[in-house]
Formats: structure tokens, sequence, C-alpha cells
């Protein structure tokens, strides 16, 4: 039994590293496509606003990761972006500290993920409906706070990490890259990374071995819409201002790219060097496109084209490869 | 036989009387109703209206509006929410003219469905007005973005020429709103259209030509699509300003305030604030706030929406008094500049005058509703 559930999770591993590598290689066809089509694409300067696009969807998708390698998923982080943004420059034009802010804006976020937790695992409601339900609340929350409207910041040193750091490279980049850095580390070496592989890989099993399933899936939800609830927060950063608006695409953008990056819907399988390679794709090609100018109706095709494209190679090199 | 034929008619006569009275009653009690609301002159007038959606700040200040105005000219108002769908747009429509009101006031924002709403209100024979989105057979009110944009562009180029800017090193990038339609987006089109039309060198092209798929105008126009959102014009206009080499100068303008804040948050991001001159659309709080303090945003589209309301019912009572309004009675629109905007505006963003009426719309006048409100330029007491 247990080597038969070895063989299955070292199954999987080679499997996302199939996938892995093939995103790997497409994501190059895509940029050597669009330094040929483009004179406006391979530059510097380019590099830093495709990084600093994706730098949003790119958190909210860690902890995307984390809630579909566990088996589950979260659809609610697109209320919770908001809802993260709007409270952030509210209680920051409140003349709270930006630290504290920022710590609030995440708790309110962190209370969301409970929520969902509590719903998944203790009233046994499928995670798609219990998201569901709270990305409905959390959008409207974050309505009923901005009145619907655009709230400036009105200090604009909150948006602090909006600010350049070595390279011009914003102090919101470096911290998508420290986040993932800790993500990284603890799916991949630490007991509770192994816990959440094995919740996604067979939940029941993980219960009959001891594993605080509960416990963790909601551990799970929270860091994930804390993640979302931090993400609003970079948004705000960057805009200068909060609104109710944003972020209504984080969940498919941030679905899509786990799933791009070689995690399967099912659990058990993914990581975040897969996740943030899926991101990088994505916002390359919308930005590639734009370059040429492409009109955004057939950007929105041409995108979707590309990730079934890319998914479905990528699994076919998966499937042949054993 | 001849029994059962006389039964058989005896039947058909009863039903025949049964529906008969069945719709005199009504048909009679309504007629009786209406007439007698005609006939009593302290009678008010009953509206009812259906409110595009009733989350936002702005389409819950335009039914406050309408509500406060209808309450001060003592109507009775009913407010529907037909909330962005067309299906509840629908299903409002039907339970309005159930509800038998003198007019009603429809805000659909679902343009395709225009004709089914016709049908409802004309089979009850209840007089309409369509709120910005037109209904055919309808009366309409709206503002008229064609004209906002060539204003606002009338406002920016002369600013722009002073500079010595023209088509050699300057590019006008226009945020679209490409699902809001053709309508909404006439005013970047004519932004565009009449710029080039004044300002030397840049690429004339007709404003048809412009199309929701238009990205690259020339060499000196760019239109993107912002969504009408806050982050998706950011990123749109940061992505457009790496085609544009950091010496050219920029001519901003979108659909509404947000997309305009995004782009412009995106321009000073890349440090481009000194060589771009924007323009707004939509007297928001925070695009006020930058007209009067920021030397770049040098115009700013209001259509006072807050306070269509008090138009709105000066229009009922003319249409119910038996006026014929023109095929489109405009809203209050102007283009405010760092010099006129605290005039129409207090510091904190509230309208404290709305400008004169346009000559189409002095029947307004003669309802005598808008002098109760004494804050419309011209017709203050």
């Amino acid at each position: 039994m247990r080597t038969s559930d070895s063989e299955s999770v070292t199954s999987r591993w080679h499997s996302t590293r199939a996938q892995f590598f093939g995103i790997g290689a497409f994501y190059i066809a895509v940029v050597v496509f669009f330094t040929l089509t483009s004179d406006y694409f391979f530059s510097y300067s380019n590099a830093l606003n495709i990084l600093t696009n994706v730098t949003v969807i790119g958190i909210v998708a860690l902890g995307q990761t984390l809630a579909i390698v566990s088996g589950g998923f979260d659809l609610s982080v697109s209320g919770v972006v908001p809802l993260g943004a709007v409270t952030f420059v509210i209680f920051s034009n409140a003349e709270m500290a930006t630290p504290a802010a920022m710590l609030l804006a995440v708790l309110v976020g962190v209370a969301v993920g409970i929520g969902n937790g509590l719903i998944v695992t203790k009233v046994g409601i499928n995670p798609l409906i219990a998201t569901l339900g709270t990305l409905s609340i959390a959008a409207g929350l974050a309505f009923a706070l901005s009145n619907g409207v655009t709230i400036p910041m009105k200090n604009i040193d909150a948006g602090v990490l909006a600010e350049r750091t070595w390279g011009r490279i914003p102090y919101y980049v470096v911290t998508l890259i420290g986040l993932s850095l800790v993500i990284w580390f603890a799916m991949r070496f630490t007991v509770i990374g192994r816990r959440i592989y094995a919740i996604g890989g067979n939940r029941e099993a993980s219960r009959l071995a001891g594993l605080r399933v509960d416990e963790i899936t909601i551990a799970i939800y929270a860091t994930c819409a804390g993640l979302a609830a931090f993400a609003g927060v970079v948004v705000s950063s960057q805009l200068l201002a909060g609104s109710a608006t944003v972020g209504a695409d984080a969940a498919l953008t941030s679905i899509a790219s786990v799933i791009l990056g070689g995690a399967a819907l099912f659990g058990g399988v993914g990581g975040v060097g897969g996740t943030l390679l899926g991101v990088l794709v994505l916002g390359t090609i919308a930005n590639g496109m734009a370059l040429l100018m492409v009109p955004a109706f057939y950007q929105q095709i041409a995108t979707g084209v590309i990730l079934l494209l890319a998914v479905g190679f990528g699994r076919l090199r998966a499937v042949l490869s054993g | 036989m001849k029994n059962q034929g006389k039964r058989h008619i005896t039947r058909r006569e009863a039903l025949t009387r049964l529906t008969a009275l069945g719709l005199t009653v009504p048909v009679a009690t309504a007629l009786l109703a209406g007439g007698s609301r005609r006939a009593g002159a302290a009678d008010p007038f009953r509206i009812s209206f259906a409110n595009v959606f009733e989350k936002g700040e702005l389409f819950v200040q335009l039914g406050n509006g309408i509500e406060s105005a209808a309450e001060l000219m003592g109507y009775e108002l009913r407010r529907y929410n037909n909330e962005f769908d067309s299906e509840k747009t629908l299903a409002n429509a039907r339970l309005m003219v159930q509800d038998r009101p003198d007019l009603i006031l429809e805000y659909n924002g679902v343009e395709g469905i225009g004709q089914a709403l016709r049908r409802i209100f004309d089979d009850a024979g209840i007089p309409f007005i369509a709120i910005n989105v037109p209904i055919p057979g309808g009366h309409w009110f709206n503002l008229v973005n064609q004209e906002i944009g060539t204003d606002t562009a009338n406002v920016v180029v002369p600013i722009a020429k002073a500079k010595g800017w023209n088509g050699t090193n300057t590019t006008a990038i226009i945020i679209q709103a490409s699902a809001a339609g053709v309508e909404v987006n006439d005013c970047v089109r004519y932004f565009y259209v009449t710029a080039a039309e004044t300002m030397d060198g840049m690429t004339k092209i007709k404003p048809e030509e412009i199309t929701a798929t238009t990205t690259a105008i020339g060499d000196t126009g760019i239109q993107v699509d912002g969504a009408g959102a806050l982050e998706e014009s950011y990123t749109a206009v940061k992505n457009a300003l790496q085609t544009l080499p950091n010496d050219r100068n920029i001519l901003l303008y979108s659909v509404n305030d947000d997309s305009t804040l995004g782009g412009w948050r995106a321009v000073t991001e890349a440090g481009r604030q000194d060589n771009t001159i924007v323009a707004g659309l939509g007297g928001s709080v925070a695009a006020l706030g930058e007209l009067r303090n920021n030397p770049q945003w040098v115009a700013e589209g209001s259509v006072f929406a807050t306070h269509w309301g008090q138009y709105l019912i000066a229009m009922a009572t003319a249409v119910l008094n038996g006026v014929e309004p023109p095929p489109l009675t405009k809203c209050p629109q102007l283009v405010l500049t760092p010099e006129n905007v605290d005039k129409y505006y207090d510091a904190e963003g509230k309208v404290q005058l709305l400008p004169p009426l346009v000559p189409e719309n002095e029947y307004l006048k003669d309802t005598g509703v808008l002098q109760r409100f004494n804050n419309v330029e011209g017709l203050v007491g």
C-alpha cells in the first residue's frame, strides 16, 4: 500500500515536471515569437513591464496553488482582492500607519478564508459553491465600503510597495519573489507541505493516517485569501487608489495559471515554479499582443486558444513520457 | 335537439356576458380612475422608475435625485432595480405596467431589448422616457458623448499647440470601453477626430473608421481598451507607453474618470507626466481634485449625473402635459477647466450650479420644475 502510494506520488511528480518543462519550452517559443514580431518587446523596460503586470495575479496564484494542490480551489479571490484593496485604502486614509493598514487588510482576507475553510470542512459544502458564495459577499462588501466609487489614497506614501528599488524594480515584485520562495520552500521541504500534497492526493487516506485534514484545509483557505487580500494591497499601491472593480478576473486567471503550470484540478500535483511560469506565460502573451496592437476582443480569443493548446500539449507530452 | 340547442345558446350567452363583464369592469374602472385623476387638479402624477442598477454611488445618487425631485413636486414615485440584467428589466417593465402609472422612466442597460420594452409599454398605452440607452418609440434623455468629446478636444488642443505640440511629436492615447458600445465610445472617437483636425501633422480619420477593434491610428493615435475600469486602463496604457519614445508628447483621454485615473497613473509611474496632457470625463471627486491641483489635467467633462433627477421630472411633467419633446433631451453637460470649476462644484466635489439650458431644452423651463431647485444657471431666482 505504502509502495503503491509512493509510486503514485512519484508518477505525479514526473508528470508535473514534464508539464513544467513543456510549458517552459512553450514560454521560450512565446518570447522568441514576440521578439521577432515586435520592435518593443525584447527590452529591459518591457521585461519590467511584464513583471509588474503579472505581480498581482502572481500573488493570488501562489495561494491558489495551495488550494488546488490540496484538492480544492478558491473562487472567492475575485472578491477578496477588491476587498483588500478598498479596506487598505480606507484604513490608510484614516491615518493608520501603513504596515498596520496592510496587516488589517490582510486579516480581513484571512477572515474570509477561515470562513471558506469552515464552510468546506465543517458544513461540507463543495469548494465551488462555498467560495462562489463568499466571492459574492466579499465583492459586495467592497462595493458597499467604497460606495462603488474609486477612493484616492490621501497619503501616497502608503503606496510604498510601488516604490522602486535597485534596477527600477518595484518592491511589490521583490515581495512576490520573496513570497514565492517561502511557499516553494514550505511545500517542498516542510512537513506541512508534504501534508498538503497528501491531502490533495487522497483526502480520506490522509484522515485515516491521522492528519488533521480539516485544520490544514482551513489554514490553506486562510492563507489563500490572505494572499489575495495582500494582492489587493499591491493593486492599491500601484494605482494609489482603492476600487471595488479591481481583481475581477483574479479567480479565473489564477486557476488558469496554476493549471497551465502543471497542477491537476483533482489535487496532489503542482508547485510554485510551474504556477509562476503559468503566470508569466499568460502575462507575456497579453503584453506581446498589446505591443502588436491586437484588438482586445482577439486578445481574449487568442489567450484562450493558447491556454488550451499549451495545456493540451503538456498533457500529451506527459502521457507520451509515461 | 331544440331544447339542447336552447341550452347551448344560453351557456354561450352566459359565457359571453361573463367575458364582457370581466373585460368591461377593469377597463371602466381604469378609465374612471384615470379620468378622475386627470380631472382632479390636486391629484399627483404617478411615475414608475426602473434604475439600471442600485449599486455604485452614481446610480444610487441618480435614483435618489429622481426620488427627491418627484417628492418635491408632490408626485408619487415607485422605484425598481433592473440589476443590469435583461430578464430582470423585462420583468420590471411588466410589473410597472400592471401598476398603471401615468409615465415610466426606464433606465435600461441592455440595448438589445429595446424593442421588447417598447412592446410592453405600447401595449399598455403608457408613455415612457428612456434614460441613457434609447428605446425605439420613446422619448430619450441622454448625454451626447460626441459633443463632450469634441468640446474636450477644443479645450485640450489649444493648450497643446501653445506648447509647440503637433503630429510630429505628439500621440493621442484614447482609452475606450469596447463592450459599452458605439454611443459611449463616441467621446473618445470624436476627441481624436477633432484633435487631428485642429493639430498639424496628426493622422486624419473619419469617426466611423475608429471602431472597437481599432488600435493604431497612423503614427499619431493609439486606442486601447480599458474596459471603463481603473486597473484595466492602467495596464493597457502601461503597455501602450512601451511603444512610444520617452520624448513623445501624449494627449490622454478616456470614456470615464476611472479609466483616465488608471491611465494617468501609468503615465506618472513611467515618469512621463511632464509631457502629457490629460482630460477626464465624469466629474468624480477624484478627477475634480486632479483638475484643481494637477497642472497637466486641463479639462474635465461633467454630465452632472447626480442631478439628472430634476431634469427627468421636468421632462416627465412636460410629456404628461402634452408637450412633444425633441428626439433627444440633452442632460446638462459641460467641459470644466481649472478656471470655471469652482463656479459649478464646491471644494468637496458637490454640485453648486448647473449649466444653462441649451436651446432645445427650453421647453423644460415652461414646466416650472427646474426653477423650484434654484440651481440652474439662468434660472436662479
